[in-house]
């Protein structure tokens, strides 16, 4: 790659853009202008709800206006609120409907329910009367339990006994209007501010702090602690902010920047310049990349330095809901996690900006990629959701969850976890910017036309236009769909396979494992052979190998293969700690003792997967992922899908490995027949060391008393194993098109560097 | 020059299954001369000419610019043409110096060297009073005089021009085509695409005549003229197309 090449076009492309005035109105002038905007607005409403005077009543005995802080003449006492309180009093005794029932109020059971009920409502109409908001009404005796509260905790705690529960005056409100429900509202928070004042100073006043403390430890928070919830509310938040922005920044140029181009034919002009397509992707990609950071960067900071200046002015108000302003720790790790986040969003964005032919099309395309990354952003915020080894693999999730336990004083104890979060990100963004360089060399992404589709004429396409073997979209859909069929099977069969390991015969198992694999795997990936493609037969690689000796080899392989699986296992159980996958592992091995015979076992356990999963994921996946033009790539691809149709973690991690080896030996051999002997061969010997039915413990573990012959037989394995590969490494094999011209591409390359 | 043999390309069309833009196609263009491809719209001028600029690859076939291969060695031609088309547009918000100058970087052409060249190319194409225009602003006649300045600002010994004529009026039109005469007397080797007979007529040293993806005749134009007793191009191109069987080259089963 020409860096100077790169450096010109993204400066071309910074500059295109920096003319353009509606990219630029998006990503800098409209957040420069929302969030202060917002923020006037919060503060205007803020100050209307502050001018806005609630008129409350106050229903109780003469003594509650001698409370002690609760009121300063006709408002609460300033020290509970700012807002604008007017406050109106109205003595019990002159209400006729409690004069009536007195008895019932004073007694110590309080009314009957009915009575309350009742007495509410004519508490409402004296509101309306009074032209109040709504009623603080106190019960008989109340007012006197608030005066002597320092006494009575003083007694109760000579007496030994735990702290009294303060009395609670009632808020009656009708709620029908914003000013109504704002000041029932209001109410909560000053009774609850009165209820911790009054502790405090009976606290002070009595040195009783550690029986207050006891008695009420939610209302009795530290500092500290709110301070923590603060935090952890804004590093909920920034996250979220930083990738919508992230997105949005990047979204609109890539469109521009791709689809636009094509739009206006400026595209070709480029193409047929002697820059590289991976020059031009690179140059546009960090234009796209400028635009994804700089706008989440100044989203964040505009709106920090907002939040911060609205919230500190409307303290009062903000702590009704319990928000301070940003922490500047969170908003200085945002700033840092921007950039790993913006390559990732960028190259995504850009690939798919490249897929669509117009600047409309390429619109489209916005929402799909909220959806992704949104989910991705909210999933750390739910509970239980923490930085550990599962959560580390997952794109975007990781980094959030990175900057989570960075904030929350978490990190050092978490550490490794984020080299893993780093590995996946740089895989992930290397990843998306090959995605993107591809579109860029895919004719057909590049010169599509419109197209009239309807679904008769695409199905007419698919059956006509088929080709000998699968497209790299069939088999990714075939994939995709063994997978769906899979988890359904696995939902229906979900009961029954509890039961099966609980208390199964060997029939249920027979019947679980032939749905699952003929059923949900197999048999979507023979019908898509036979609908989709010409030649099923060279789809699933039915033919003999090139040579017969590789069959042979192929077991010989899987018997190398197995000191090695056994080792894996064993050490992923170390490092990967799960008890219930280690259980169900022991309980499916036990299953098979009740098989009639070995080969009965060996039928459901050996021969079944080796020729339906072969089918399936070295025949049609394989064969259509090959179209890629890169063996290595479709090897890979088609292990991911064998691992994924695993369902217990241990084996999705040796199906992944083994899946590489089964890929390679299909492509050297040319023939799904080496590769279902491999996976037979496989299975059938585990089966067999594991159930003690060979005299062989040696070749996986060290045996106790006998001769020290496990280490010696585990590097022969090695030893055999690279030579076996050494000798398929050297086999011919039939490439695809796209394979051929990948090479020749490279070939010539490598020797223009020469 | 140009050597262009048995090129074949296949697209495959939601309505129409695959389609046949080239069949075999093959012929060669040579230094200092102008070859003329002429074909009716759709008769698969333009594939070839974009498989010629690398930004196409053949189904199957070569083809070779000055020796490099257009699959193999696409940088190295990208080097060696200058490539317009309809479909090469220039930029909205690059000004016409801008514009010449970013693609002549692309090339490597030193800045001094780019310069004196730039100011020799707005002389002869007179573009010095809207060198600062940007795209957006400029009329079809300037844009034109622009791509052509783009496609010829690194000196390419080859020149492919893709219906180079379209849309422009009388004055311009002729502008181009003398300006595209005065590259030929440069030594430059030009492929020309066209479906006007006249400027075949007038321009090309020889022609090949293309409809559904195969060339039907090809020599110089006096060739032709002797060839089909017909002195007029247009309707030696007329009497040679409606003579082919209206065969529809869609053959879903060959490869």
């Amino acid at each position: 790659m020409s860096w100077p090449n790169v450096r010109l076009i993204f400066l071309r492309e910074m500059r295109d853009q920096l003319r353009d005035r509606r990219t630029l109105f998006m990503i800098a002038v409209l957040p420069i202008l929302f969030y202060p905007l917002l923020g006037v607005s919060f503060f205007q409403i803020a100050q209307f709800l502050k001018k806005h005077e609630s008129r409350v009543l106050i229903v109780g005995e003469e003594s509650v206006k001698e409370i002690p802080g609760l009121f300063e003449g006709e408002t609460f006492s300033s020290n509970l609120t700012e807002q604008v309180v007017r406050v109106k009093f109205r003595e019990l005794e002159s209400l006729p409907f409690f004069r009536k029932y007195r008895d019932e109020f004073v007694s110590p059971d309080g009314p009957r329910p009915d009575v309350l009920t009742e007495f509410k409502n004519q508490l409402l109409m004296v509101m309306e009367e009074e032209d109040c908001h709504a009623v603080l009404y106190y019960p008989p005796g109340v007012a006197q339990k608030f005066t002597n509260y320092a006494v009575e905790l003083a007694e109760r705690r000579d007496a030994g006994q735990s702290a009294p529960p303060l009395p609670e005056p009632k808020i009656v409100s009708p709620m029908r209007t914003d000013a109504e429900s704002m000041t029932a509202g209001l109410l909560k928070h000053v009774v609850k501010k009165h209820d911790r004042a009054t502790k405090d100073s009976a606290a002070e006043q009595r040195e009783l702090d550690e029986l207050v403390r006891e008695a009420d430890p939610i209302v009795y928070r530290g500092e500290g602690s709110e301070r923590r919830i603060n935090t952890s509310l804004w590093s909920k938040i920034l996250p979220f902010v930083l990738m919508i922005w992230a997105v949005t920044g990047a979204f609109y140029p890539a469109v521009d920047l791709c689809a636009g181009e094509k739009e206006r034919g400026t595209l070709e002009t480029l193409l047929s310049s002697p820059a590289r397509r991976s020059e031009i992707v690179m140059g546009k990609l960090f234009t796209v990349m400028m635009f994804s950071i700089a706008t989440a960067m100044l989203n964040l900071t505009v709106m920090f330095g907002t939040g911060a200046i609205v919230l500190s002015q409307i303290e009062d108000l903000a702590k009704v809901a319990n928000v301070g302003p940003p922490p500047l720790a969170a908003f200085a790790w945002s700033l840092l996690l921007i950039v790993p986040v913006s390559v990732l969003v960028s190259a995504v964005c850009l690939a798919l900006a490249a897929l669509a032919k117009s600047t409309k099309e390429g619109q489209h395309y916005l929402a799909p990629v909220m959806l992704v990354a949104l989910p991705l952003t909210l999933l750390p915020m739910a509970p239980q959701v923490e930085l550990n080894f599962a959560f580390s693999l997952v794109p975007i999730s990781g980094i959030v969850l990175v900057m989570r336990s960075l904030l929350e004083g978490t990190f050092f104890e978490l550490w490794p976890y984020a080299i893993i979060v780093a590995v996946v990100t740089f895989f992930c963004c290397w990843w998306s910017i090959r995605w993107a360089v591809e579109q860029f060399n895919s004719e057909s992404v590049l010169f599509r036309e419109g197209e009239r589709w309807t679904l008769g004429t695409w199905l007419r396409h698919l059956a006509r236009d088929r080709q000998d073997t699968p497209s790299a979209a069939q088999a990714l859909l075939c994939g995709l769909v063994i997978l769906i069929v899979s988890f359904f099977l696995s939902v229906f069969l979900a009961k029954s396979f509890e039961e099966l390991l609980a208390r199964g015969t060997f029939a249920d198992l027979f019947k679980s494992a032939f749905i699952s694999i003929v059923v949900g795997v197999a048999l979507p990936a023979l019908l898509f052979s036979i609908m989709l493609t010409r030649s099923p037969r060279r789809t699933l690689q039915l033919g003999p190998p090139t040579k017969l000796l590789t069959i042979p080899v192929a077991a010989l392989l899987a018997l190398a293969a197995i000191p090695l699986s056994r080792l894996l296992l064993e050490g992923l159980q170390v490092v990967l700690p799960m008890t219930e996958a280690t259980a169900q592992l022991e309980q499916l091995a036990k299953l098979f003792d009740s098989a009639p015979n070995v080969l009965a076992a060996l039928g459901v356990i050996a021969l079944m997967p080796a020729v339906f999963e072969e089918l399936a994921f070295r025949g049609f996946i394989l064969s259509g992922f090959r179209h890629t033009g890169h063996k290595w790539r479709a090897i890979a691809l088609s292990s991911i899908f064998f691992a994924l149709a695993h369902s217990i973690v241990y084996q999705e991690i040796n199906a992944l490995l083994l899946g590489l080896i089964l890929g390679y030996l299909a492509i050297q051999t040319g023939s799904i027949w080496p590769c279902m002997t491999f996976h037979f061969v496989f299975n059938a010997s585990q089966y067999l060391l594991f159930t003690n039915q060979l005299p062989l413990r040696h070749y996986v573990e060290e045996v106790r008393g006998e001769p020290a012959l496990y280490v010696p037989i585990l590097l022969a394995s090695v030893a055999l194993g690279a030579l076996l590969f050494f000798y398929l490494q050297r086999l011919p094999y039939r490439r695809t098109r796209e394979e051929d011209l990948v090479e020749a591409i490279q070939r010539e390359n490598a020797h223009q560097l020469a | 020059m140009i050597h262009v043999r048995d090129l074949t390309k296949y697209y495959t069309d939601l309505e129409r299954g695959r389609i046949v833009a080239l069949d075999g196609v093959s012929f060669h263009a040579m230094e200092g001369q102008i070859f003329g491809l002429l074909g009716p719209n759709g008769a698969g001028k333009t594939t070839a000419l974009r498989i010629l600029s690398t930004v196409l690859q053949p189904t199957s076939g070569t083809a070779t610019v000055n020796g490099y291969d257009v699959v193999t060695q696409a940088e190295q031609v990208r080097h060696q043409i200058g490539f317009v088309s309809a479909n090469t547009a220039v930029y909205d918000r690059m000004t016409a110096w801008e514009m010449v100058e970013y693609f002549g970087r692309l090339f490597g052409i030193g800045d001094e060297e780019l310069r004196a060249r730039m100011e020799s190319i707005f002389d002869r194409f007179q573009m010095n009073e809207f060198r600062d225009r940007l795209g957006a602003k400029m009329s079809t006649g300037m844009k034109q005089k622009v791509s052509i300045a783009r496609a010829i600002v690194h000196d390419p010994p080859v020149v492919i021009l893709d219906e180079a004529t379209v849309g422009l009026d009388v004055l311009v039109a002729r502008t181009m085509i003398d300006a595209v005469a005065e590259l030929r007397d440069h030594g430059k080797s030009i492929i020309y695409s066209t479906h006007i007979m006249r400027e075949a007529e007038k321009l090309c040293d020889r022609v090949a005549i293309i409809h559904h993806g195969r060339v039907f005749a090809h020599g110089t134009v006096d060739e032709l003229r002797d060839k089909y007793h017909q002195h007029d191009l247009e309707d030696i191109f007329f009497d040679l197309i409606s003579s082919q069987p209206p065969v529809e080259i869609q053959d879903a089963s060959a490869v």
